[in-house]
């Protein structure tokens, strides 16, 4: 768990001013949203996945999918880009039907579990799919944003599998989408690939495009969004800046080392919930001062206290436990 | 990796494309066409000195042959040995031309298998057009060979289910006298050299093979469908009824001796005022003949491999063939009856040809033509007929005007063999040397398979 | 990108991918040429037609194997391997799709019936009017259009493994039964029939015609038999593509 300053919330370091819209003819006017849905209703048998969703992803921001398993998230992904068919409700890509050529032009995906033709080289494969996109991104400048200098003729087959993950987002980006999917795209990439990607999510979303991010990684969802849709069964449980859905549940947690019995903790103002932490105990409170002071009274010995915001990963388990409820 | 629309690559594409292009045009274009094979040139010759010759006629004591280029320069007791040819010594042997087999159906490796023994060309009543026509366009050329030559009639002419249609082979046929001249024609364009007519009917009482048979009107039909455009027709006939029938129409021959009786002298006469040749094919009917051998003899297609003379040069499979020849319980096949109906046209005139109709059961390629002469000359030929009937007898008939005789301008086919076959027939088979447009043929011989 | 120029920057991504595939490079390309010398020249029979019967059969042969390996066990393979499902998000056509892996084929069976045709001339002493020439190679190549449709029905129609057990099966016997090996002239009667069953053996028949051969039925009805196979292949790839894609 990340410790900073107390008090304050955890800072997302890749956030800039939005930049002005760049001059490529594949941005929309700011504002109109790129991907649209009412009621959208997606069934697989007698299992509904979507349940009635509304949505609206507006360029130049990054929307993030958050959800456990089985929440809905890929069919909405399949949906979006036109791979899966709704059963009922409308949805509209710029104002095209999913998966229309005029919408496959505007759009790059980055998909979980997608394959590659191993034979060919990185720079054949990021050459041949920029070729599908009129006004795509030059060759060079492609492999740059996805970190793949140095690659260029090496085989797929070759590549390890964080590298190949980063072919796959370069085929995703080369278009310049006014829409980008990514489905999951840090899974097996390393720490230092991982933040280059935010990096480069960061700055094709300031650059005007919409980004969708479907991700299982609080971290990420914290460290990229504009804005977070957390899925459970199928609805729209929570929708907000990482920020707002962290106000929704208000609570910080206060540590220390304690040998107070977790009854005795459990009791003291504001506790909602105690737990051992190996040698430290962490204490969930709605009034971190309140607790504070009375275990600072309650034991003289008490060591290495900090007081720390609600993680998003909090706010976001607290509001699945309340819809399963 | 060119990316699409960089200045200066983008005319690469296009000029890849011509340049195949052009290569693909000159590939076509360097391909044979027909006329263009490429064949060896003739091999330039040699000398056989003081040698027996029959020429395809009458013997010449002794003589010397002077070959060159795929042809007989040269023969007779006083021809002048040319300098810068190698010279050999005929050793007290006998120069035949290469032996001609007036009646063949040619598979496979037959037509190697066939110059093994001697017989430099043969005549095929009945194979497969295809390969026919490939071989036909270098069928002229004196480019040393190693397989005979080949004059087809390619598919023969028979009724719906008829004779002939049994073996597998596609088999145009036909029923009516109308359909003759255009069956002839298409015979002729898939290039059959002469045609052959299955004639096979019924009597008046139905009596007859179980199997249909083209009409009389339709088998003249076809005889002057094709003597019009000045090919041979010959006639498969079994009975003597039939026999007379196509003698009557006008047919150049019969490529069977009939085996229901021995022929009449009303038969004889019809085919010596006529014309026309008989070609018997005894080795075959002895192969069928049911009649057990006397007594210490092996019958006549396992007597013929177990010939220490012959047996050397059979591939195994020719062997099995021999030996495992099955009789027929068709009491017709009787090789004294046919003896006897060969010696009666023959001594009424009529121009006997020698066939074997291999590789029916009981006969092989090759060997079956030596069998075939010996059972000529038991039928009442003299050896040197018999010879003829291997040589210029069916090469005159069938308008082979470069075989067939040893003479200047011939084509070099040539059978060299030890003692005399003028006086004892039998001695074709003591092959010494073969040539083939006037190149030595290797005779091959098989070991015994294990 | 123009369609053209996007159809052949696709084909040559296809290309490049099945010439650096050895296990099907190697057998499309060599196979047919080791069996043409071995059989048609090595050993010949003297007097024989072989070499321009076999040359005849063995260029529909070599239409065959890439046709039916790539677009049967090959696009299996990649829609197992979720190589398609890039492809189908993104704006290219299928269209350019499926045509860049015929002129894939169209190219490999090019170099095949090219280096065929030379072994048969230059060491077979085949020899045809240039006009047969050109028609039996056009014949040769538009064979990949039947034979390619047939792969595409199993390519859509069976996961990876299958895929590649049916294709090899396919293989065999529309090679063996449809007389490109062994002659089927040579066949029992009921294998004879059987042939008929076969488009590569109504392909043969049609070479064979070519060659100026004479072959058993007419050429029109090997024609109309290739024409009606073609047909039939492309409704059945229509209804498994449907099929694929609910």
């Amino acid at each position: 768990m990340n410790t900073t300053t107390l008090g304050a919330p955890p800072s997302r370091p890749l956030r800039s001013p939005p930049a002005p819209a760049a001059a490529a003819s594949n941005q929309a006017p700011s504002g109109a949203a790129v991907v649209q849905s009412r009621g959208l209703v997606r069934r697989y048998g007698a299992i509904t996945a979507l349940a009635g969703l509304d949505l609206d992803i507006h360029p130049g921001r990054v929307t993030t999918l958050l959800g456990p398993n089985g929440a809905g998230k890929s069919t909405l992904v399949g949906l979006v880009l036109g791979r899966l068919r709704a059963d009922a409700g409308t949805l509209q890509v710029a104002g095209h039907a999913p998966g229309s050529l005029a919408a496959r032009r505007l759009t790059g995906a980055m998909l979980q579990t997608a394959g590659l033709a191993p034979q060919l080289t990185v720079q054949e494969h990021v050459a041949l799919h920029s070729g599908y996109h009129p006004g795509a991104r030059p060759l060079a400048e492609t492999l740059a944003l996805a970190g793949l200098q140095g690659l260029e003729g090496r085989r797929y087959e070759a590549l390890s599998g964080g590298q190949q993950r980063r072919v796959q987002f370069a085929l995703a980006i080369a278009g310049r989408p006014r829409l980008l999917v990514l489905d999951e795209p840090t899974a097996a990439l390393d720490a230092e690939s991982r933040r280059a990607l935010w990096q480069t999510v960061r700055a094709l979303a300031d650059e005007g495009s919409a980004v969708l991010l479907t991700t299982h990684l609080l971290e990420e969802a914290e460290a990229l969004s504009d804005r977070v849709l957390l899925l459970a069964g199928g609805r729209v449980v929570a929708d907000g800046t990482p920020g707002e859905i962290r106000g929704r549940v208000a609570a910080r947690w206060v540590r220390g080392v304690s040998t107070l019995p977790l009854a005795q903790l459990r009791a003291l103002p504001g506790v909602v919930a105690a737990e051992a932490e190996g040698r430290r105990v962490a204490l969930r409170s709605t009034a971190a001062e309140a607790t504070l002071r009375a275990l600072l009274a309650a034991d003289a010995a008490v060591a290495d206290i900090e007081v720390t915001g609600t993680r998003l990963e909090d706010a976001v388990l607290d509001l699945l436990k309340k819809e399963t409820a | 990796m060119a990316t699409p629309g960089t200045p200066g690559r983008r005319w690469r594409g296009p000029a890849l494309a011509a340049a195949v292009a052009a290569a693909l045009v000159g590939f076509f274009f360097a391909l044979p066409e027909p006329g263009e094979e490429r064949l060896a040139p003739p091999a330039p010759g040699f000398v056989l000195r003081d040698v027996r010759v029959f020429d395809g006629e009458r013997v010449i004591e002794r003589a010397t042959v002077v070959v060159r280029e795929g042809r007989i320069a040269a023969v007779g007791p006083d021809v002048a040995v040319p300098p810068g040819l190698p010279v050999q010594d005929g050793q007290g042997g006998t120069l035949l031309p290469g032996l001609i087999d007036a009646h063949v159906h040619t598979w496979g490796d037959g037509l190697a298998e066939t110059l093994n023994f001697g017989v430099t060309t043969v005549l095929d009543m009945f194979s497969d057009p295809g390969p026919h026509q490939a071989l036909r366009r270098t069928r002229e050329s004196l480019s040393p060979r190693a397989h005979a030559d080949k004059f087809s009639a390619g598919a023969l002419a028979t009724a719906p289910g008829g004779h002939g249609t049994q073996f597998g082979v596609k088999v145009p046929t036909l029923t009516t006298p109308a359909e003759a001249p255009a069956w002839v024609d298409a015979r002729l364009a898939e290039g059959s050299d002469f045609i052959k007519i299955v004639y096979e009917p019924r009597t008046a009482e139905g009596l007859g093979p179980p199997f249909p048979s083209l009409d009389r009107a339709t088998m003249a039909a076809l005889i002057s469908a094709a003597q019009a455009r000045q090919r041979p027709a010959v006639v498969h006939v079994s009975r003597h009824v039939p026999a007379e029938e196509a003698l009557a129409a006008g047919a150049d021959g019969l490529v069977h001796v009939h085996v229901d009786r021995v022929a009449e002298p009303a038969l004889v006469q019809l085919a010596r005022e006529r014309g026309a040749f008989v070609i018997p094919a005894l080795a075959v009917i002895a192969g069928f003949d049911p009649t057990p051998p006397p007594a210490g003899q092996l019958r006549e297609p396992l007597r013929l491999a177990a010939d220490p003379a012959v047996r050397p040069f059979l591939t195994p499979d020719q062997r099995r063939g021999l030996e495992s020849a099955p009789t027929t319980k068709l009491v017709m096949f009787r090789l004294d009856t046919a003896l006897a109906s060969v010696r009666a046209l023959h001594e009424g005139g009529v121009e006997i040809l020698a066939g074997s109709d291999a590789p029916n059961p009981g006969t092989a390629h090759g060997a079956s033509l030596h069998h075939e002469l010996e059972l000529l000359v038991r039928a009442g030929l003299t050896p040197v007929q018999a010879l003829r009937a291997a040589t210029s007898a069916p090469a005159r008939r069938f308008g082979l005007a470069d075989r067939g005789r040893i003479a200047p301008g011939q084509r070099a086919d040539l059978l060299l063999v030890a003692g005399d076959p003028t006086a004892d027939i039998r001695a074709t088979r003591a092959i010494q040397r073969i040539w083939k447009n006037g190149a030595a043929v290797e005779r091959h011989r098989y070991p015994e398979a294990p | 990108m123009n369609t053209l120029a996007l159809l052949w920057a696709e084909t040559g991504a296809e290309w490049r991918k099945a010439w650096r595939q050895p296990a099907f490079a190697i057998p499309t390309l060599v196979l047919p040429l080791v069996f043409y010398g071995l059989f048609a020249i090595v050993l010949a029979r003297p007097g024989g037609g072989n070499a321009a019967y076999l040359m005849a059969t063995y260029g529909v042969f070599a239409s065959l194997g890439p046709a039916l390996f790539a677009f049967g066990a090959g696009i299996a393979h990649e829609r197992e391997a979720g190589q398609l499902a890039l492809k189908q998000v993104s704006p290219l056509p299928v269209s350019i799709y499926l045509g860049a892996k015929l002129l894939t084929c169209l190219g490999f069976t090019a170099l095949v019936v090219l280096a065929l045709y030379a072994l048969a001339a230059w060491a077979g002493g085949v020899v045809l009017p240039r006009g047969a020439w050109l028609a039996l190679a056009v014949l040769h190549l538009l064979a990949a259009v039947p034979l390619g449709l047939l792969g595409l029905v199993v390519g859509l129609s069976f996961r990876g493994s299958a895929a590649m057990g049916v294709t090899n099966l396919l293989f065999l016997a529309l090679a063996v039964l449809g007389g490109l090996w062994i002659p089927v002239f040579l066949f029992p009667g009921w294998m004879q029939g059987l042939a008929l069953a076969m488009p590569t053996h109504h392909l043969a028949e049609l070479s064979l015609a070519l060659t100026g051969r004479p072959i058993a039925g007419s050429a029109p009805g090997h024609a109309a038999a290739v024409a009606g196979f073609t047909l039939a292949f492309a409704a059945a790839v229509a209804v498994a593509w449907r099929r694929a894609h609910r």
